[in-house]
């Protein structure tokens, strides 16, 4: 289709011009026509089930009824949208619905927001010709975030519909016939699914309600704030709904932001956390018996002091700097000018960079910035998805959303590569699996397979010099075979420029930055795109202000417990959890001199601090961030933070105020006009030009390397320790804000590591088993999931369970962190 | 739902499901093959027992709220074992006439079962059934695939007898 057709139309007498292969529906909305419309949704293919939006259409000098919502635009047509003929139609229609719903509005969570509501005012229908004959089932409450009534249903088929197009599950489908129809699980089993609610979402009627709103108001009673998630970094818009400044639930908007009104999980139910009772209120200070509560401006004087006193007596490097990767860009930029420019403090550094700096190197010398400069849009325009070491579906959902939307609409094929079988629904063309450590081999392979063929411009211009690897080195250090090297060479350069995305499998990987590098290649030679998911909020945003840019090498921790480093500024971060090797890290921080924590909640980094400082939740601060695709949005104030908490930009402010650092900033535009004056990229971001949507990063130019070394990397043997594991996050935890969440614990509360069946079925494992997952370093307690993306020898973790924190396990410079399994009997 | 194995699934016996392994590949990667797949299996094994689903959704990779949303929705397809004999009595528009609904009374009084239910010892299954097009024989019934036509309650009630009679000799069908 290309992109500027248009076809003109008139509606109701309104001339209005809309896109080609829009619907009638569209153009009305378009032209400011309401028409009662039940099962339409712009965004999910048609159904035509509801017939409430018929209208007569002229065409020809002929007049016909016809539904809005399933007949395309065409030139020249007249619409008429109401007359006695339609509205005895729509009537006859809203009759019939009436008959079977229930009109409990004064008691549903619904009403006010609810399309049935509308389309039944819209059209004055009064009580029906037919008696009544109602389903009377009482409400299910079968999982913790979604609530279904049964009577309330009108069949529109949208759930159903978002489930399987949009969400790739189908986990509810029509059941049943007649007046026993029903749109629900098989038999009613309990709903087993990413519990994402776009479902919810989009039903019209109350038959979908959220359990974490639990009738707290109505929605005309709400004030909604659009702000963005901060969960993952896709970077969704989600609308806070607040009542008397408590947060009552998340809603979404399909006409704001990036998501298209999509959102997981998280986004979506994981609000109580950000209220939640156990957040820091008021500063506190390390006494004699425990913490003693304090006033802000004492302990900044006291903080300031103690940090100078440091740096006076051992010079500016015996302080440190942690920073969170869910803290926005004026955080992150006032961390860094008040003890950098305060202090002259040059370790300020992330735990992600930390944990594997060169990944972010590599992402500069192979694209001349550390994100990848994509847009979203790209995915719509993709002619092939190609994923390596990543699990879309888990990572970053929202992300997954928009690619199956794109297989969809354009039949894009989509191949995985990856160390597990991951799936993705629909059904992938290829799906390989590489041996850990031969990731670079397989791209290099992938790109020596399409400069073979040479069909792209790129490659015919480059010729074979550009070769790193051979394909038989490739099968041989990747495992894969050498046909299904060039199935995805063949694949990925077919139907024009490819989007490749890397997720998880390489952050913790130390090859990472030349998988990074090898994937820019690829998308370089096949004139695609390549898209590293990013794993926190601001994860790029932070790494964007400069953060870890001018750490010097070598560990942290170690050198605090070696004493090198004195003083730990933790900067909304907690190495305990998100750090490798945790353990030692607690002992290292116990042996620093001075620690000053700001965090919403305590953690057991924070335990160990002399200072902590409350900061607010996201949603009760303003600020930017920086998502997967470079686009800076914004944060928006939806309640008031709790007690004393205070945003970490005006906590830093203060504090670099009082080391000698003319901050002179009381308003946080000020500081985002600053970082478009000084950060690279970020000249044309305003407060002014956030307004809306937000706005892309301009990086400067990419430059492509062709430079990494493609030998497998070497994994040590380690006797008696039978899994390597590969580190992530779960679709329900991220960070420690989604452990906070009622909701999403209830959902996921143990650390699930996943093994493959027949593995766990000859070690006498099954599904649900307590087990005990022990390396060389620490030792975590899990619950077996039988995962059929799993694959023998391997086992998935979920690192953000501060209980049971993955991360522990692995060594600071290990290649692969192996471990062994034992079963624990429960109690 | 793709993500945890439903491989441990605790029914009431184990079938041999090569049947349906056999007719998963043969419709493999075919598009509308949900129904001709359900027909094979159900024919199989006079119902569609759960395991089976369930092996057609994992190897096929079709949800199973899709799969039972078929199912539910077709008359034809059961989800719990039949009986021996399956009776269907009309209750068409004729058959109703000439009394089917005192048949069905009969039936379901004598072998103590509701309509569309099996008896305990798997012998018999009763249902009622719109118009089979036989109504010119009505009221009739069928047993299996034979039709009887021109019944009245002692008649039937007679051909109900004599099929649990032969079921107790062990003459068989």
């Amino acid at each position: 289709m290309s992109d500027k057709e248009t076809v003109t139309l008139k509606i109701d007498g309104i001339e209005v011009t809309v896109d080609k292969g829009s619907k009638v529906y569209d153009a009305a909305q378009k032209a400011g026509v309401y028409l009662p419309g039940l099962c339409y949704d712009p965004k999910l293919t048609r159904f035509g089930g509801c017939r409430m939006c018929v209208v007569d259409i002229t065409s020809r000098g002929r007049t016909r009824g016809k539904w809005a919502c399933c007949e395309p635009a065409s030139n020249g047509v007249e619409v008429t949208t109401d007359s006695d003929g339609i509205r005895k139609k729509r009537q006859i229609m809203m009759e019939f619905l009436l008959m079977y719903h229930p009109l409990d509005c004064p008691t549903c969570n619904e009403s006010g927001a609810c399309g049935l509501q509308d389309a039944a005012f819209y059209i004055k229908q009064k009580k029906g010709r037919a008696p009544q004959k109602r389903r009377n089932e009482p409400l299910l409450i079968d999982n913790p975030v979604l609530e279904r009534d049964f009577n309330k249903c009108i069949l529109c088929g949208k759930c159903v519909i978002i489930c399987d197009e949009i969400q790739g599950k189908r986990a509810i489908d029509f059941q049943q016939r007649g007046f026993e129809a029903e749109v629900g699980t098989e038999l009613r089993v309990p709903l087993d699914c990413d519990y994402c609610g776009q479902c919810l979402a989009v039903c019209p009627t109350g038959s979908f309600q959220d359990h974490t709103e639990d009738y707290k108001g109505h929605d005309w009673e709400y004030t909604k704030t659009v702000t963005t998630c901060p969960y993952c970094a896709v970077g969704c818009s989600i609308v806070i709904n607040t009542k008397g400044g408590k947060i009552v639930k998340v809603s979404s908007d399909d006409y704001v932001g990036v998501n298209n009104g999509n959102l997981c999980a998280k986004g979506r139910f994981g609000h109580e956390a950000y209220q939640a009772d156990d957040r820091i209120k008021t500063p506190m200070v390390k006494g004699g018996s425990g913490w003693d509560l304090a006033c802000w401006a004492p302990v900044l004087d006291e903080v300031a002091e103690k940090l100078k006193d440091i740096a006076e007596k051992n010079g500016p490097d015996s302080i440190a700097v942690v920073v969170g990767e869910s803290l926005s860009n004026e955080d992150a930029f006032m961390v860094k000018k008040a003890f950098g420019e305060g202090l002259g403090v040059k370790r300020i550094d992330s735990l992600s960079n930390m944990r594997n700096r060169d990944l972010n190197s590599g992402l500069m010398t192979a694209l001349g910035s550390s994100a990848p400069i994509v847009s979203y849009d790209e995915i719509k325009k993709a002619g092939a998805f190609l994923f390596v070491g990543c699990d879309a579906e888990k990572e970053n959902p929202v992300i997954a959303n928009m690619i199956r939307v794109a297989m969809r609409d354009n039949k894009t094929p989509l191949y995985v590569a990856n160390a597990r079988d991951t799936l993705f629904e629909p059904h992938e063309k290829l799906r390989v699996r590489y041996n850990y450590g031969g990731e670079t081999a397989l791209v290099a392979g992938i790109v020596t397979a399409v400069l073979n063929a040479a069909t792209t411009d790129r490659a015919k211009e480059l010729g074979k010099s550009a070769k790193k690897i051979s394909l038989k080195h490739a099968e041989e250090y990747s495992g894969v075979a050498t046909k299904d090297i060039k199935t995805l060479a063949e694949g990925l350069t077919a139907n024009g420029a490819p989007m490749i995305f890397m997720g998880s499998e390489i952050f913790d990987h130390q090859a990472g930055a030349d998988i990074a590098r090898a994937v820019a290649d690829l998308a370089d030679v096949t004139g695609g795109k390549a898209l590293l998911y990013r794993e926190y909020c601001n994860s790029q945003g932070v790494n964007d202000m400069g953060i870890g840019a001018d750490s010097p090498d070598g560990d942290l921790f170690t050198d605090i417990a070696g004493g090198r480093v004195k003083a730990l500024v933790l900067a909304g971060a907690d190495p305990s959890v998100f750090a490798r090797d945790g353990k030692s890290v607690l002992d290292a921080i116990g042996k620093a001199e001075y620690v000053v924590a700001t965090s919403s909640y305590m953690n057991a980094s924070a335990e160990l601090a002399d200072v902590v400082l409350p900061s607010c939740v996201a949603v009760e601060r303003e600020g930017t961030l920086t998502n997967n695709e470079g686009r800076v949005q914004q944060w928006r104030k939806a309640v008031e933070p709790l007690g004393d908490s205070k945003p970490d930009w005006r906590i830093f402010s203060k504090l670099g105020s009082l080391l000698g650092v003319d901050c002179g900033c009381s308003k946080i535009d000020e500081i985002t006009s600053e970082i478009a004056q000084k950060i690279d990229g970020y000249a044309e971001i305003t407060p002014k030009s956030l307004m809306w949507g937000g706005q892309q990063v301009s990086y400067s130019a990419e430059s492509v390397s062709y430079q990494y070394g493609t030998e497998p990397m070497e994994i040590p043997a380690s006797d008696g320790y039978t899994h390597r594991v590969l580190f992530g996050n779960s679709l329900y935890h991220i960070g420690s804000l989604s452990h906070r969440s009622k909701a999403l614990t209830e959902i996921e509360n143990d650390v699930m590591a996943e093994l493959d069946f027949d593995e766990a079925e000859k070690n006498g494992l099954s599904e649900g088993d307590n087990i005990r997952i022990e390396s060389e370093k620490s030792s975590i307690n899990a619950v077996v999931r039988i995962s059929d993306s799993a694959v023998p020898g391997i086992v998935f973790i979920p690192k953000s369970f501060s209980d049971n924190p993955a991360l522990t396990l692995a060594g600071r410079a290990d290649a692969a962190t192996m471990v062994k399994i034992t079963k624990v009997a429960s109690e | 739902m793709s993500e945890t194995t439903t491989a441990t699934t605790d029914v009431e016996e184990k079938h041999d499901l090569t049947v349906v392994r056999d007719v998963v590949a043969k419709y493999r990667g075919a598009r509308g093959s949900i129904i001709p797949v359900l027909q094979t299996v159900q024919t199989h094994f006079g119902y569609l027992p759960m395991e089976a689903v369930e092996l057609i959704s994992k190897s096929m990779r079709l949800p199973m709220a899709q799969l039972l949303g078929v199912a539910s929705f077709y008359a034809q397809f059961r989800l719990t074992p039949r009986g021996k004999y399956m009776v269907k009595i009309c209750c068409g528009t004729a058959c109703h006439v000439k009394g089917a609904q005192r048949m069905v009374e009969r039936a379901l009084e004598t072998l103590d079962v509701e309509a569309g239910e099996t008896t305990a010892d798997k012998v018999f299954t009763i249902e009622r059934v719109a118009c089979i097009g036989a109504c010119s024989l009505a009221p009739v019934i069928t047993v299996n695939d034979d039709a009887t036509g021109y019944l009245d309650v002692d008649k039937f009630a007679g051909i109900i007898d004599d099929l649990k009679k032969s079921e107790k000799t062990g003459d068989g069908e």
